[in-house]
Formats: structure tokens, C-alpha cells, sequence
């Protein structure tokens, strides 16, 4: 299952960030694994909410960098994969 | 049970505003442990919040056999099991933690000749400090000096060049926070480290460091323990504020060298060393004080050389850097 607009993500409860000098850490304490953001990534990781939808996540980029829509979208989209794929975001249907 | 009391002596400490009681039922572990939180000896804490046990009988109940294995070092093991914690050191004894009572027992089954740092270095010390985060005073385990009001950190994991870089620094006019343990004091949203001048613990091959002193050799896993003060070190006596963390890694050639490193970085490391048995509870909290911690320092990694006057010129030149 992809990120769609059917779709709706959250951050995994686990997980701790903490801003330092501008740039995210995650810590997923269950593993150790640690994790730096930055740029876009940050701006993604910090529009996810409890019921975020893609549009919500672009909305976020685009409103923080000068990028056309659709190249945010598949920005965002690839990202928001991989924050899926190590369990730093968990995805579920539209309520 | 009036004569049961009297056969336990028991200590009162302050660390740092957490009182901390320990019970011991023999002049040798009662005697290492006063030595080791001599800085911390109080008539009366506020409130005892942790309490730990020491005891030379054998241990009549044995750690849960499904705990999951943390750490494993040969020599020193490390468990957990819901809110327990348990340890073993080779030769020393073993210890065990409640996370939820604020409470560790410890048996200690070897009265070899480095009982006293085994005792307080490999049972009691890492007990103590995980049962501290759960009062909020959080530590590292890392090397410290200081001069001018700022701290100079130095993190890494036992036998990897604390006590090398210590006294380098020390005889090189630096004042000693402590050479394993530094205590994260938060005070009005930053962090200041607060001294912990204990014994400093002397692997082989620091051993050359004293040869006026003429220590027997150690074997490998084993330290001998020498007081600053004997020593001509100064000590820091005041809280002072974090000014350069740098993760040293012994190099083997003649000169130390150093880069910076980016806050994140230095936040990662920091955490994949100190996260060992952090209370779930309490962990966002621990985050919290490193990433303070980390956001007013300057960060380095420091390749440590062979050559005393090289690492000295290394550490000064980040200092007029940072």
C-alpha cells in the first residue's frame, strides 16, 4: 500500500525526536536506531500529525520551499515510503 | 530485631539533591562504597529515593533465566527483565536493579585484590546511575576536565582511553570533573556538569602514567585505583558549563588529530552510549537533557596519538576554535 489521499499517516507513538540546532533526531528506542532529518525530510517528518494525508504533507513542503506541486508530491511520497518501511510512521486507512 | 540492624551499617548520601541510602553487611563493601561517594556523604538527605543493598552472602535467588541479554563483554554481562536489571561481573559478583522501586541489590563474591573497583565500577556504578535517570539526574559515562568555567567531555565506552586522556590533560593543567562519570544538571533550561572526583581507575597500560608509584601490573578487564588528590591533580569544585564534547578513538600513531562533527551526530553517538537501561518513562526526558547538552557545546571526534604533547596542542586548539 502506497501513500495515498485514502490513506491517512501518524508518527509512531515510540518514537522520539528532538530539534537540535535545526535538525531533527529521531530515536526509535526499540531498536537504538537513530535517525538525522534535515531539509525537506524534517519539513515532511514535522507535518505528520495524527491524520495526516498526502495533500497535508505536500501543503507542508510547499509552503516551506519554492518547489512545483508535483515535484513535492513525488518528494514527499518517496519519503513518507521509506519513513513507513523503518517504522517511523505508520499509515492507515481514511476514516 | 534490634541485633539485626546493628549487623548492617548503613550510609547516607546526596547526589545532587537525590538522597540515597546503602546498606552493607561488612567493613569491606561498607569501605569501598564510602570511598567511592565520599564526595556525596550526608548525615541526613532530604528523602532516601534510592536504596540499594550490599551483601557477602551467596545469593539465594538466582536472575529471571528469560531475561533478555543487554550487553556482554565476557567479563561483565548486563540483562533485563520487565523492570529489572540484573549484572554480573567475573570475579566480582552480581547485581540487580529494580527500576520500579528505586532499589538494587548487589552479592559480592570476590575479595580478590580489585575488589574495591570491581564493586564500585562494575556493580554498583552502573545500577546507581540507571536508577538515578529514573529521579531525573541523568549521567555519561565519559572523561572530564575543565578550565575557565568550561567543560571539555570526553565520551567513550570503558578501555577506550578515558584515564589516557584524563591525565594528559590533568598534568597538562587542566582541573578533573571525573574521569568515567558526568552528571547533567539542568538549571534554568541548560545544562551545567557537576564534578564527581572519584578515584580514578587505572587499566595496564595508564599504569605508566605513575611509575614513581610502582603499581603492580593488572591483568586485561582489571584497574587499580588512584586518588587525584595523591596525585597533584586538581579538582573541580563547582558546576560549570559544557563547552567541547569530542568521542576520542586511540590511533596508535604518534599524533592526535580531531574534526568537528555536526550536532546530530554528536546526539546519536551520545545516545547509543548512555541509553543502556534507560527507564521507558523517563527516556523523552533523557533525550531531552543530551540534546541540551549537545546544542551548547561544540562537538569534535578526536583521533588520540601516542604522543602526550600532540593531544594536548589538539585539545587547546579546539578550545580557540570552539
Amino acid at each position: 500500500m502506497t501513500q495515498t489521499n485514502e490513506t491517512t499517516l501518524r508518527r509512531s507513538a515510540e518514537i522520539l525526536t528532538s530539534d537540535i540546532n535545526g535538525e531533527l533526531v529521531l530515536l526509535n528506542p526499540e531498536t537504538g536506531d537513530c535517525y538525522s532529518l534535515t531539509g525537506v525530510g524534517a519539513t515532511v517528518w514535522q507535518a505528520i500529525g495524527d491524520a495526516t494525508t498526502l495533500d497535508d504533507v505536500v501543503a507542508g513542503v510547499c509552503e516551506r520551499f519554492d518547489v512545483e506541486p508535483e515535484r513535492a508530491r513525488e518528494d514527499a511520497q518517496r519519503f513518507v515510503e521509506q519513513l513507513v518501511g523503518e517504522g517511523l510512521a505508520v499509515r492507515e486507512p481514511l476514516a | 530485631m534490634l541485633s539485626t540492624v546493628l549487623e548492617h551499617q548503613i550510609q547516607l548520601f546526596d547526589v545532587y539533591g537525590v538522597g540515597v541510602m546503602v546498606t552493607t553487611d561488612d567493613d569491606r563493601p561498607y569501605r569501598a562504597i564510602e570511598s567511592f561517594l565520599e564526595p556525596f556523604v550526608t548525615e541526613q538527605p532530604a528523602r532516601s529515593e534510592l536504596a540499594f543493598d550490599i551483601s557477602t552472602s551467596p545469593r539465594a535467588q538466582q536472575p529471571d533465566p528469560d531475561a533478555q541479554e543487554v550487553w556482554d563483554a565476557g567479563y561483565f554481562r548486563m540483562s533485563k527483565s520487565g523492570s529489572r536489571r540484573y549484572l554480573a561481573a567475573k570475579g566480582y559478583g552480581t547485581g540487580e536493579a529494580d527500576l520500579d522501586t528505586g532499589s538494587g541489590r548487589i552479592w559480592v563474591e570476590g575479595w580478590g585484590e580489585n575488589y574495591q573497583w570491581g564493586l564500585t565500577r562494575l556493580l554498583f556504578l552502573p545500577m546507581w546511575a540507571m536508577l538515578l535517570k529514573t529521579t531525573g539526574r541523568f549521567t555519561i559515562h565519559a572523561a572530564g576536565v575543565a578550565r575557565d568555567g568550561r567543560a571539555l567531555l570526553f565520551p567513550v565506552r570503558s578501555g577506550g582511553g578515558k584515564s589516557t586522556l584524563t591525565l594528559n590533560l590533568a598534568k597538562a593543567g587542566y582541573d578533573l570533573l571525573s574521569d568515567d562519570t558526568q552528571f547533567l544538571i539542568p538549571e534554568e533550561g541548560r545544562i551545567k556538569i557537576a564534578p564527581f572526583t572519584e578515584q580514578i581507575a587505572l587499566r595496564k597500560g595508564s599504569l605508566t602514567f605513575f611509575p614513581e608509584h610502582g603499581h603492580k601490573p593488572v591483568g586485561e578487564g582489571h584497574r587499580v585505583l588512584v586518588d587525584p588528590a595523591e596525585e597533584g591533580i586538581n579538582v573541580v569544585s563547582a558546576r560549570v558549563e559544557p563547552g567541547i564534547i569530542a568521542f576520542p578513538q586511540l590511533t596508535g600513531k604518534p599524533e592526535s588529530v580531531y574534526e568537528p562533527i555536526s550536532s546530530a551526530e554528536a546526539l546519536q553517538r551520545l545516545i547509543l552510549s548512555s541509553f543502556f537501561f534507560t527507564d521507558q518513562a523517563v527516556l523523552d526526558d533523557h533525550l531531552q537533557v543530551l540534546s541540551t547538552l549537545v546544542a551548547q557545546s561544540s562537538c569534535y571526534r578526536v583521533g588520540v596519538g601516542t604522543r602526550s604533547e600532540s593531544l594536548v596542542e589538539c585539545v587547546q586548539r579546539m578550545e580557540s576554535e570552539s
